[in-house]
């Protein structure tokens, strides 16, 4: 029998793909998995799980799809397979925060291997230097910039992942999630939270950034952040923690052992951290043939203790035996984000819909081409698009 | 005879038009069965400034983009004409970008703008102007690093094409003209350029087509383009019915629909000019 696996190739994903393939192919059970990259894996994923008879047996997926996924039917529930198997394959030990992430409607649809939460990056020789603490909240950013600005010369101090095709949508919504509002929909009425104090607060304050980083941040993914700070560009940043990994290995900067880590600054004083918890496990699919159980089996091996191990340090495991201090500098400012409230995206079908058609307009507030009143107004009124269903 | 080819045009090409067609008029999302929407997709695209913006800047910069194309390669193929034994070396060198995928040509070409990845050429400019220029965040930089990646990738093949044909123009028709005493721009302009007259054509058709259908080389030279007003057709389709949370097939289908119109509307002219010319010859 072949077991098809759907997973994207990353140095945090690979070690759990990489134990799953190797480990189980055995005993009449083949296991194929063809290298994609994320793009793809997210097509790949949307038209197998479409189909009547999917190409994949397993997918990975990721917190912010299992909502529309798991609302269409596409992905099995698996709360009945995890309560069978959770002592044989010691499941206890998966954080409950990355499980919570991987339910929809009080189901479970997803095993979590790891996680990626955001951590705020900043140098560390730079802040001793200049007598400067981590910034707790983006008063203190902003006080942090002027100063590195001032006196280390560095002109564009701070790096955000602000992309405008999706990046600033995520940042946005944990500064709103900082200051315990809804990202785009307050659930309970089901009305838009864009023309909202918070909302204002939030984007304001992307907006009061802006004088303290490159002009084309709004072009910034991921990738050119921790290129900022790798070439020293920038002395202090927001980046998944997946991606902080990079920043450590003295083959990619030659400031590697100058970075600190901490937990994502708050909005104001008190608030939560400006960090969302996007969860990465594994969903079997409603339209594979092979058996469920072998399936769940097959993943609940591939997150075991020593592939979590082997995933260290790209990855942050959900097996939180695996989390080791030692060897994951960021666990810390990790364990006190997912403490402190950071918690998986809304999950709720309209999130996506909604971030597809406002991510391009916060982005114009961001950089000047509209006033913050103006995009909130124009992302209110395609929220309620959205949820008129006139997508 | 024909058979085979009618029969393979038909799967590869027919039946996916003739669903794109069926979707444009349907509601239609991954896996499901569509439901009838009448024309609403096309006003929907019609009546949504992004595809407005997206249809405009597409029709815009691909007439600039081929004007712009045939100048430089026709430029070049004169150049290269003149040029005896090193020619080989000379259009080896300036194939490279044209056999490279577009997408990793486009992703090089950016690289030299920006700052983060070296941006040898931007800090020449900058160096030059004194001027800081904002090449991807802002519009006008912005369409100028988008023209400079496209006519830079697009050139070899262009040039090649007028290469080959300027090798074709009738020599003792030139040097009757030297002799008249017709001068190199009286030359070029009376002898050479009417000669070259379809290939220019052909040239302008291909380069308008791949303009209307610009996607990948906007990856990486306007990684915000839509915020920056530099969207295409293409980008949009791909916005509306690739991207997470947007799974709109319906429209996106229409749009292509749409596409296939204008590129009609635009080339229909020029396929007709092409086909008079053989029948008067």
């Amino acid at each position: 029998m072949t077991v098809d696996v759907l997973a994207y190739n990353a140095t945090s994903i690979d070690p759990y793909v990489n134990s799953m393939v190797a480990g189980c192919s055995r005993a009449g059970v083949q296991l194929r998995h063809d290298p994609v990259d994320f793009a793809g894996q997210k097509q790949k994923t949307s038209t197998t799980l479409a189909a009547r008879r999917g190409t994949y047996d397993l997918v990975e997926t990721y917190s912010y799809a299992i909502p529309q996924y798991a609302a269409q039917h596409q992905l099995r529930p698996l709360d009945s397979l995890f309560a069978k198997y959770r002592e044989r394959y010691r499941l206890d030990e998966l954080d409950p925060k990355m499980l919570e992430g991987l339910r929809y409607d009080g189901k479970l649809y997803g095993l979590p291997m790891q996680a990626n939460v955001q951590v705020f990056v900043y140098r560390k020789d730079v802040f001793r230097k200049l007598g400067l603490s981590a910034p707790k909240t983006f008063r203190d950013v902003r006080a942090a910039a002027r100063q590195i600005r001032a006196k280390e010369h560095i002109k564009r101090p701070l790096a955000l992942p602000l992309h405008s095709a999706a990046d600033i949508s995520t940042l946005y919504g944990n500064l709103m999630r900082s200051q315990g509002a809804a990202e785009s929909v307050d659930p309970r009425t089901r009305k838009p939270t864009f023309d909202t104090s918070q909302s204002r607060r939030a984007l304001g304050t992307l907006r009061s950034l802006a004088p303290y980083m490159d002009p084309q941040v709004t072009t910034f993914d991921q990738i050119k952040v921790q290129q900022q700070l790798f070439n020293g560009n920038a002395a202090m940043g927001l980046l998944y923690s997946g991606r902080a990994a990079d920043l450590l290995d003295t083959r990619n900067t030659e400031f590697a052992k100058d970075f600190g880590f901490v937990t994502a600054p708050s909005l104001r004083t008190g608030g939560g951290p400006t960090a969302d918890l996007s969860v990465d496990g594994w969903s079997i699919p409603w339209n594979t043939h092979v058996d469920p159980d072998l399936l769940f089996q097959l993943m609940a091996a591939s997150v075991g203790r020593q592939a979590s191990a082997h995933a260290l340090p790209a990855a942050y495991p959900a097996r939180r035996t695996a989390v080791d201090e030692a060897r994951l500098p960021y666990a810390r400012a990790v364990r006190n984000a997912i403490k402190r409230g950071a918690s998986a995206s809304e999950p709720y079908t309209w999130a996506a819909p909604i971030q597809a058609r406002t991510s391009y307009v916060l982005a114009s507030a961001v950089n000047g081409t509209l006033s913050v009143g103006a995009a909130l107004r124009r992302c209110e009124s395609e929220a309620r698009a959205v949820l008129a269903g006139g997508q | 005879m024909a058979a085979p080819s009618l029969l393979t045009m038909a799967l590869l090409l027919g039946v996916p038009l003739a669903w794109t067609l069926v979707w444009s008029f349907q509601h239609v999302t991954y896996g499901g069965s569509g439901t009838w929407a009448g024309v609403g997709n096309y006003a929907d695209a019609l009546g949504d400034p992004v595809f407005r913006s997206a249809a405009t800047f597409t029709v815009l910069f691909s007439v600039v983009k081929t004007a712009s194309l045939i100048l430089v390669a026709f430029s070049l193929a004169l150049l290269l004409n003149r040029v005896g034994r090193l020619r080989a070396w000379f259009l080896g060198f300036l194939m490279i970008p044209y056999v490279t995928p577009a997408v990793i040509a486009a992703t090089a070409f950016a690289w030299l703008f920006d700052s983060n990845f070296g941006g040898v050429l931007n800090h020449v400019i900058e160096a030059v102007t004194g001027h800081e220029f904002l090449w991807f965040a802002q519009a006008w930089p912005n369409r100028v690093l988008l023209l400079l990646g496209v006519v830079w990738q697009e050139m070899p093949f262009a040039l090649l094409i007028l290469l080959a044909a300027l090798q074709g123009v009738d020599e003792s028709t030139l040097e009757a003209a030297r002799v008249d005493g017709a001068g190199w721009w009286s030359q070029l302009r009376y002898i050479v350029i009417p000669w070259l007259a379809p290939m220019f054509r052909f040239v302008a058709l291909i380069s308008l087509m791949d303009g209307l259908r610009m996607f990948d080389m906007l990856v990486p030279l306007s990684p915000s383009s839509v915020t920056v007003g530099n969207s295409s057709m293409m980008q949009y389709v791909f916005n509306v019915s690739l991207r997470d949370g947007s799974h709109n097939l319906g429209l996106g289908s229409a749009v292509n629909i749409l596409t296939m119109v204008l590129i009609a509307v635009l080339l229909v002219p020029m396929l007709w000019g092409q086909f008079k010319e053989r029948k008067s010859a």
